[in-house]
């Protein structure tokens, strides 16, 4: 069974997408409900992709440039958005991926929607893998120091956490930058492995895709997100593979093709989450509350 | 000034379309507390439902029974969606409940959108569609029928909601789910109305939504949640009159955009999507309970 | 309705996530008696309460509403169909709507009630004439009521709702002493009349023994002493409790 065994291109975007993942991790752990990783992830591709076709700098160097671009760009949505919390950032967030998406499409020089094109192929599965370990134990050493338990206490309570002494703005711009950083990284990542970047893959019908992973992962650990992803990245190109060697039909449609992957995807998550609401992988207790408060 | 009227009613001609998305989806939002991100594919699947019931490349049912077929199916959907998901979440694990709705969205878009070969489908028209010309304004049928829909939707559901029982027990929920269980209000009952009530407003928005674009894209639903989300905010969540107000506006703003964008020699469709996006910002920074709503009060 | 205590509660627990806030409770409120459930904060009295109206989830143990199990029924349920009322400490009433409407809300449930019971109801009037104040508030919003004012509500729709088991969390709690000695003894009248049992939670040991004929105390989510009121009202560790001394202290 060939299509069990994972190919170079594979564990590339895999790696690539667990570095977005991370980031949605870091950002959402750091007391943000961020829905605009795609976004992060795309302006990163895009950033790393300019600079390459324009100045030619060294791989790392591009690849810096896009994780820039998502830091200052998820530092940026944490300032401007610094007093707007849960579900109601959540919902700002969306709705900014999008409009970056569209504005980005509406940018002729950027090439519209057909995308920034000519990005030179640079990503190897080394990169992919040496960036993906090096930023997880980054992350796992970061979570461990005060800024760790500073994101810990912001998510918990923001009220008490300020009684505490932490500024809130600091925590925040921390959780957002360095999510937006890592989802940058992964965006270069993919820009020099496609040779393009397209504004449909920073749209919002990207972003569930790193719920997916997330959730499915469990939301409460790094290992979480790298695990999730890793897993269902994979399940999704086993899908995708076994739909190119099917010959299922049913009234003459071809079932189980690779565009099946995505509505198998959702339903998974549901499934999923009805199922097991903390994530597969992850068995710890939870810190988000919606309201707090046990009774005496 | 006959131009700048005519963007403005091109304007709220869109803007009735946001009133009617927003309204489900903000009245939800207050009952629940929590937001069901798939609220906005009702406008795909009514578009779809038009195209693949009515249209002739699908079962070709004719219109009137396509039409009819999807109000019912609206109501199926949001049962299913309620009894099948909405329900089963737990409420405390606010992300999770959350990317369960995405979940949803994703399963439906990326399902209809394999059905009809990810491609953008044309769908038959609800009525034939005329232009009246008043004064030298061109006014179509289609606007009028949109924003009648829009305000007498908007005002019958603001009666119900205020002046009959179960609008009261509706508010109740809303205000304090804890409070209304403890005084014999069902409130998985309740937010269940509440889903089907959206549904419902929700696919004739759609349906009108099609009829305006003669077409059936599996992924409207990306751009419509944008605005969905944008006048939800604005308006605050749980304001329905709130909703018509800032709807209409966003759609008459976005259109003038165009207008703007006419007289200073630019392409103003680039910025029309951003239009919604400053305002929720603007309004997010200064007024958190955006212009209209006050917090835990649907109305 | 067989004979029996009002509500019969055996080996209770209520759990929060991996907090256990209860363990193993069993209460037993005799009919148409005021219980009372002492303890110091965070005891678990309140959770108690709330399992007994089904508001939170019971993780093990039963809860039996005039001798048939309710443990599994829905809050709503409880309420319109066994009568089981809670008035809670704090948020009891709807803010947005009028004392009108919040009683109104009381008066639904207490119709469908009667047609179920055949007593003579506690009234509209009956709830004015206790609470003259809500009368003369009656379209205004319950926001703009004092504390004093909104507990009055609270009981008053809660009578309204015709009620076989009164479940009070901390009576006292915002309400000038003297009010609440005036409150019962309006209520104790009513609560006859309408063979109401109560079982009530309160911070303030004496009021509560002297509001209540027998007490449960709790601490650290077990029951730890059973008596009549008159008995507790002398104990010493008691009186620790009601310092606030003994939340600390490992129990004997």
């Amino acid at each position: 069974m060939d299509f069990f065994i994972p190919d170079s291109l594979t564990i590339t975007y895999a790696c690539a997408f667990s570095l977005v993942t991370l980031g949605l991790y870091v950002t959402i752990s750091s007391g943000q409900f961020s829905v605009a990783h795609a976004a992060l992830m795309g302006v990163g591709g895009y950033a790393a992709g300019i600079a390459t076709v324009n100045w030619s700098p060294p791989f790392p160097v591009a690849l810096l440039a896009g994780a820039a671009a998502g830091a200052l760009l998820g530092l940026a949505i944490a300032f401007v958005l610094q007093r707007t919390s849960g579900i109601l950032l959540a919902t700002v967030t969306i709705a900014l991926g999008q409009a970056i998406a569209l504005t980005i499409q509406n940018v002729p020089s950027l090439g519209g929607s057909q995308g920034y094109t000519g990005i030179p192929i640079r990503t190897t599965v080394w990169w992919a893998i040496a960036l993906t370990i090096v930023a997880f134990a980054l992350i796992l050493g970061l979570l461990r120091t005060r800024i760790g338990l500073e994101f810990l206490a912001v998510s918990h309570d923001e009220t008490v956490s300020k009684a505490l002494g932490i500024s809130i703005l600091a925590t925040r711009l921390w959780g957002f930058g360095l999510g937006g950083l890592l989802a940058g990284l992964g965006g270069g990542l993919i820009a020099h492995q496609n040779g393009l970047i397209q504004p449909s893959e920073l749209s919002f019908a990207q972003e569930p895709k790193f719920f997916i992973y997330l959730v499915i992962g469990g939301f409460t650990s790094p290992w979480g997100a790298l695990l999730g992803t890793l897993a269902m990245y994979y399940v999704q190109e086993v899908i995708l593979r076994f739909g190119e060697s099917s010959t299922l039909t049913i009234f003459g449609v071809h079932v189980l093709d690779y565009k099946d992957r995505f509505w198998i995807l959702g339903l998974l998550l549901i499934v999923v989450i009805l199922t097991r609401p903390r994530g597969v992988f992850v068995r710890r207790s939870l810190h988000w509350k919606r309201k707090g408060g046990t009774h005496g | 000034m006959t131009e700048f009227l005519q963007y403005v009613i091109d304007g709220l001609g869109s803007g009735t379309l946001y009133v009617l998305v927003a309204i489900g989806f903000t009245l939800v939002f207050g009952v629940m507390g929590l937001m069901n991100v798939a609220h906005a594919d009702f406008y795909m699947l009514a578009a779809f439902g038009l195209f693949f019931l009515g249209g002739a490349e699908g079962l070709g049912w004719g219109v009137l029974a396509a039409t009819i077929s999807v109000l019912i199916g609206s109501l199926l959907v949001g049962f299913a969606m309620f009894h099948l998901i909405l329900k089963r979440l737990d409420k405390e694990i606010m992300i999770a409940f959350f990317v369960a709705t995405l979940g949803v969205s994703f399963f439906l878009e990326n399902l209809v959108a394999k059905l009809a070969d990810f491609r953008v489908r044309s769908v038959p028209a609800l009525f034939t569609t005329h232009t009246y010309v008043i004064e030298g304004l061109y006014i179509t049928n289609s606007v009028v029928v949109s924003l009648a829909a829009a305000l007498i939707i908007t005002f019958g559901l603001l009666a119900f909601l205020n002046y009959t029982e179960p609008g009261q027990l509706l508010r109740a929920v809303a205000e304090n789910a804890m409070l209304a269980k403890g005084v014999g209000i069902n409130t998985g009952g309740m937010t269940l109305l509440a889903v089907l009530i959206g549904s419902c407003i929700a696919v004739i928005g759609g349906l009108l939504y099609a009829n305006t674009t003669s077409t059936a894209d599996p992924f409207v639903a990306n751009t419509v949640s944008l605005k969905m989300f944008a006048v939800a905010i604005v308006a605050g969540i749980g304001s329905v009159g709130g909703a018509l107000v800032v709807g209409l506006f966003l759609g008459i703003a976005e259109s003038l955009t165009l207008w703007v964008g006419v007289r200073g020699g630019f392409d103003g469709s680039q910025w029309q999507n951003v239009i919604g996006l400053v305002l929720m910002v603007v309004v997010l920074m200064t007024r958190p309970h955006g212009l209209f709503g006050k917090s835990e009060r649907i109305g | 309705m067989p004979d029996g205590p009002a509500v019969a509660v055996r080996g209770l627990d209520v759990a929060y996530g991996a907090i256990r806030a209860v363990q193993g409770v069993d209460i037993d409120a005799p009919r148409g008696q005021i219980t009372a459930l002492i303890g110091s904060n965070g005891a678990g009295k309140s959770s108690t309460l709330n399992a007994i109206a089904g508001l939170v989830p019971v993780a093990g143990g039963s809860v039996e509403i005039g001798g048939v199990d309710a443990t599994r029924l829905p809050a709503h349920v409880r309420v319109v169909e066994r009568g089981v009322v809670l008035i809670p400490e704090a948020r009891a009433a709807f803010l947005t709507m009028t004392v009108r409407e919040n009683l109104g809300l009381g008066m639904r449930v207490g119709r469908e009630r009667e047609a179920r019971a055949q007593k003579s109801a506690f009234t509209l009037a009956d709830a004015f004439h206790l609470f003259p104040v809500l009368e003369e508030r009656a379209d205004k919003r319950a926001q703009y009521l004092s504390g004093g004012e909104l507990k009055m509500l609270a009981i008053a729709r809660s009578l309204l709702m015709h009620p076989q088991v009164l479940l009070i969390d901390e009576p006292s709690m915002g309400l000038a002493p003297l009010l609440v000695r005036q409150i019962f003894a309006v209520l104790r009248g009513i609560l006859r009349e309408h063979d109401v049992s109560v079982l009530l939670v309160e911070q303030d040991t004496a009021v509560a023994l002297e509001l209540a004929s027998s007490a449960y105390v709790i601490e650290q989510g077990r029951i730890t002493t059973h008596a009549p009121a008159s008995k507790l009202r002398g104990d010493a560790r008691l009186k620790a409790a009601y310092l606030g001394a003994d939340a600390e202290e490992p129990s004997p």
